[in-house]
């Protein structure tokens, strides 16, 4: 694959209490535009890759590296603090399982897509306005409700609202943090048909994590199989999920076809 | 509690506090001078005057004033108001300081609540008392989490705020207290001086001193340093603006305060600096002064 | 040098003259004296110091009678009064299992290594007027028949050695206590910087706060392992003789509560601990400094902070009552310069209420 990379994690390793091995030996790139999935049962350390990955959880070795403005990629953890939210703040963009984690309940939906527009310097409450509104539009909320607290918001317009506003400022990389997870089928598949569509039309990197194949299998051009903190299997999705090759990876497939 | 009589009280060290405690709180305002807006902790001491009355501000001033120094102390804009004439009292007691009601023969004035009309110049430091230094606090109440905001410059969730008036009132609704970024880095609150005085800050000539002793914190903007009201470019700062003159003085260029005129309906307003107001009289009227009326 | 008297200046003298005046009360009743309030309101007398930080009990009553009655006031003037002395050494820690006890109480066994003392308490009276306190009595109540000095060092009674306790912070933990009278609480604090906030915090909320953890707002299920009032020594070194000497005595109340825990992956269930001190007899503020020192070691724990008196920032922000009542009463100052600009503001909210709707043609929901 020729496109850059704009995320690596190399030889990430993160232990809890001295014992439970979150995650050990992650090693893995994600190119522009690209999507990749990470799959596995809960307590598979998806979930703690992916905070190690976010900036919001300290890795115990490895490093992981983005891409910032220029292209030029730095090493996440060797930032010291400052630096790290500032790359962070203008390269990655997160969506948390639950939108209430990932949005500001008490300040509308404007005011939440506007908030990172104003930490990167925005500084026009016209263009803020537009651009909130033109958000709110892409990601299917009623322009209307633009000065509506999101509480007043159901919990697929929610996720819309908060996918919204991670994806304002324009990252490079977007996380995924199980994001249909908290949903009933008929939001979920609405919720998928608008993620794939922004991805595409965006080209941002996006890395999902889920334990749902479906998921899956409809958004990531890549596979990780993780099992006890490690990649176990990771390879085209269509490849993984038609032709599992390990065991585990073969009753996730199974498991997901009996139903 | 606070002595009333013009003697210099004996027992106490000059300006009250021990040279240790003034060396502290200097050595902390320093470092407030050195990196303008960042709120600075310091030892403040409990002073023989409630917390939250000024006692921020009366330890800065004790630190830095001189026997040599003349001092005036305003409230609301008034050296007549209570706790102003307490606090003059205060320091002639304790410092045997020359005190003046004239902004421009203090060498040192001490505040709250205003900033003087009377442009201010290099030779005179400007001590404001603060409630609460912290800007963010009402939108972060947790001291840690505003720390690290300000360490990243965060300031988003102050312009949520304004975004958020702006959308719902069509303006800021800060009337008072109106959040400052000072020298382009630390997001500082002005304590709580109307917007009217804001752009008093910015550039000014003086040194302004910020003194928040409950809180023990202080802070400092050096003279000549660019203090910046938080604005969006197509909804820009505004001051307060009234109709009509001071009654009195009859300039449209200072604060105004509402007065009970008597008659239900017809306002009437005056300038809240008591001193600048009667400096606009003097020079309208210089006869009045030498024929030896006193002052109101 | 020349000062102007203005009107403020004459209005603050004669307020000053009314408060005199108002403070002696009725001529015809006999002045109070500072000794007798030390004597005979000593227990207000005790508050005083502790929330004062200050052992003096002469002082304090004086700050009582200068103040009226009005505790907070009194604290304030003796808190002023304490920041200008001169600090001219550290004590050693005062060693409470040697007290001489007046009082000790321990409610975990039936029967405790020293005993119980009862000592001069309210406990078991009955909450009845007594009318007979309305005559001047000549006559002294007769001698206690109990002697007080005893020394009890089990400082935990039957716990003491007990494998199920918290072991005692290390005594090889030397690093050198805080001193919140001279350095800012930041956050996350240490432990003795909370006690020393705790220890001069406003009774009243200290006491309200650790009642809402016993309602179940941070429910930290204490009992009383040891409640001790009496004399201990204070020591001072001094560098040039090179061993503490004893410079005096002073009254102490001393609460450790002990605290059922379940334990975490790196600890097994016990008993934690909680620990309270005060000045003089003041076992309500004892009991409820330990109770909030439990509380506040929620993170130490493991065990989720949720509720108010498990918040070290809001518990050590809020409890100091000089500070409080600075604040509190600050708003009787002069405010009309901000409140010409809050007035502006509404008119001209007012002036465009209620909004316009704002239109939105292309929405299609």
């Amino acid at each position: 694959m020729s496109r850059a990379v704009v995320l690596r994690a190399s030889g990430l390793r993160k232990v809890f209490g001295g014992r439970v091995v979150a995650c050990a030996d992650i090693d893995f790139e994600l190119a522009a535009g690209e999507v990749v999935g990470i799959v596995g049962e809960s307590g598979s350390g998806k979930s703690t890759l992916l905070r190690c990955l976010a900036g919001l959880a300290a890795p115990d070795a490895g490093t992981v590296e983005i891409a910032i403005d220029g292209g030029e990629r730095v090493d996440l953890w060797q930032l010291d603090e400052v630096a790290r939210a500032q790359a962070l703040r203008s390269a990655l963009g997160l969506v948390h399982q639950n939108p209430r984690d990932g949005l500001k309940l008490g300040i509308s939906a404007g005011g939440n897509v506007a908030e990172p527009l104003m930490v990167s310097g925005i500084r026009h409450y016209g263009r803020l306005r537009e651009v909130a509104l033109d958000w709110l539009e892409r990601v299917e909320v009623p322009r209307r409700r633009i000065d509506d607290l999101p509480s007043t918001f159901s919990g697929g317009m929610q996720q819309r609202l908060q996918i919204a506003r991670s994806l304002a400022p324009g990252p490079r990389i977007l996380l995924l943090d199980e994001p249909t997870g908290g949903l009933d089928v008929s939001v979920q598949a609405r919720l998928l048909d608008l993620l794939r569509s922004l991805v595409r039309e965006l080209g941002v990197a996006a890395l999902i994590v889920t334990h749902d194949l479906g998921v899956a299998r409809l958004l990531a051009d890549r596979l990780l199989v993780m099992l006890r903190g490690r990649v176990i299997e990771a390879g085209l999705a269509d490849q993984v999920l038609d032709d599992p090759q390990a065991p585990y990876t073969q009753k996730l497939v199974a498991s997901m076809l009996r139903i | 509690m606070i002595p009333n009589d013009d003697e210099v009280a004996g027992g106490y060290n000059f300006a009250y506090l021990d040279e240790q405690t003034k060396r502290m709180v200097r050595r902390a305002i320093l470092k407030a001078v050195c990196i303008p807006g960042h709120q600075v902790p310091f030892g403040s001491r409990e002073m023989p005057l409630p917390a939250g009355w000024g006692t921020g501000g009366l330890q800065v001033t004790a630190s830095v004033i001189g026997p040599d120094d003349v001092l005036k102390v305003i409230d609301q804009g008034t050296d007549a108001a209570t706790n102003a004439v307490s606090i003059r009292a205060f320091f002639r007691r304790v410092a045997g300081l020359a005190t003046t009601e004239r902004t421009r023969e203090a060498s040192l004035i001490q505040t709250r609540h205003r900033i003087p009309e009377t442009p201010l110049t290099e030779e005179q430091i400007l001590v404001l008392q603060v409630p609460q230094p912290e800007p963010l606090r009402q939108l972060v109440p947790r001291g840690a989490a505003a720390r690290r905001l300000h360490a990243f410059a965060d300031y988003g969730v102050m312009y949520v705020k304004l975004y958020e008036d702006i959308a719902r009132f069509g303006r800021v609704t800060l009337a008072y207290d109106y959040p400052v970024l000072v020298n382009g880095r630390y997001l500082a609150s002005p304590s709580p001086i109307p917007r009217f005085d804001n752009p008093k800050l910015d550039n000014s000539r003086a040194l302004s001193l910020f003194g928040a002793g409950r809180e023990r914190r202080l802070y400092a903007i050096p003279p000549y340093t660019r203090v910046a009201s938080l604005d969006f470019g197509d909804h820009p700062f505004e001051v307060q603006r009234w109709s009509v003159g001071c009654a009195l003085c009859g300039s449209r260029a200072s604060y105004l305060d509402e007065i009970g005129s008597g008659g239900p309906g017809a306002r009437m307003f005056v300038c809240s600096d008591t001193d600048y107001c009667e400096e606009r009289r003097e020079a309208s009227a210089p006869a009045r002064r030498a024929a030896g009326g006193g002052r109101p | 040098m020349f000062s102007t008297v203005t009107g403020g200046e004459a209005a603050i003298a004669a307020a000053h003259e009314l408060l005199a005046r108002k403070r002696r009360g009725d001529s015809r009743v006999a002045e109070l004296g500072v000794d007798q309030v030390r004597e005979q309101l000593s227990l207000a007398v005790d508050r005083v110091m502790s929330e004062g930080s200050l052992h003096d009990p002469t002082l304090a009553a004086l700050a009582i009678k200068q103040a009226q009655g009005d505790l907070g006031e009194a604290i304030c003037l003796l808190r002023a009064f304490r920041t200008t002395l001169e600090r001219f050494g550290e004590t050693e820690a005062v060693d409470t299992p040697s007290m001489r006890i007046r009082r000790r109480i321990a409610t975990t066994h039936k029967s405790v290594p020293g005993g119980q003392l009862l000592g001069p308490t309210y406990d078991y009276t009955h909450r009845l007027l007594d009318f007979a306190l309305m005559a001047e009595n000549e006559d002294l109540p007769p001698d206690p028949a109990v002697a007080v000095a005893e020394v009890v060092p089990a400082t935990l009674g039957a716990l003491e050695g007990n494998a199920l306790l918290e072991a005692a912070l290390a005594a090889a933990d030397d690093a050198e206590p805080g001193d919140i009278t001279r350095d800012t609480i930041t956050f996350p604090s240490r432990r003795d910087v909370r006690l020393q906030n705790l220890a001069r915090g406003e009774e009243g909320f200290l006491q309200g706060l650790a009642y809402s953890t016993m309602r179940g707002f941070g429910r930290n299920h204490p009992f009383i392992a040891d409640l001790r009032h009496g004399e201990v020594e204070v020591e001072l070194q001094v560098p040039e003789l090179g061993f503490p000497v004893c410079v005096g005595e002073i009254t102490l109340t001393e609460c450790q509560t002990v605290h059922r825990y379940p334990g975490d992956a790196a600890r097994p269930p016990q008993l934690t601990r909680g620990y309270g001190l005060s000045f003089g007899q003041c076992e309500r503020r004892a009991i409820a400094m330990a109770l909030l020192d439990r509380a506040m070691r929620a993170n130490e724990f493991n065990e989720e902070a949720e509720f108010p008196a498990q918040d070290e920032e809001f518990v050590l922000a809020h409890s100091d009552g000089v500070e409080a009542s600075g604040l509190i009463q600050h708003l009787k100052l002069p405010h009309y310069v901000d409140f010409q600009a809050v007035q502006q503001l509404l008119e001209k909210l007012r002036a465009s209420w209620p909004p316009r709707p704002q239109e939105f043609p292309d929405d299609s929901e």
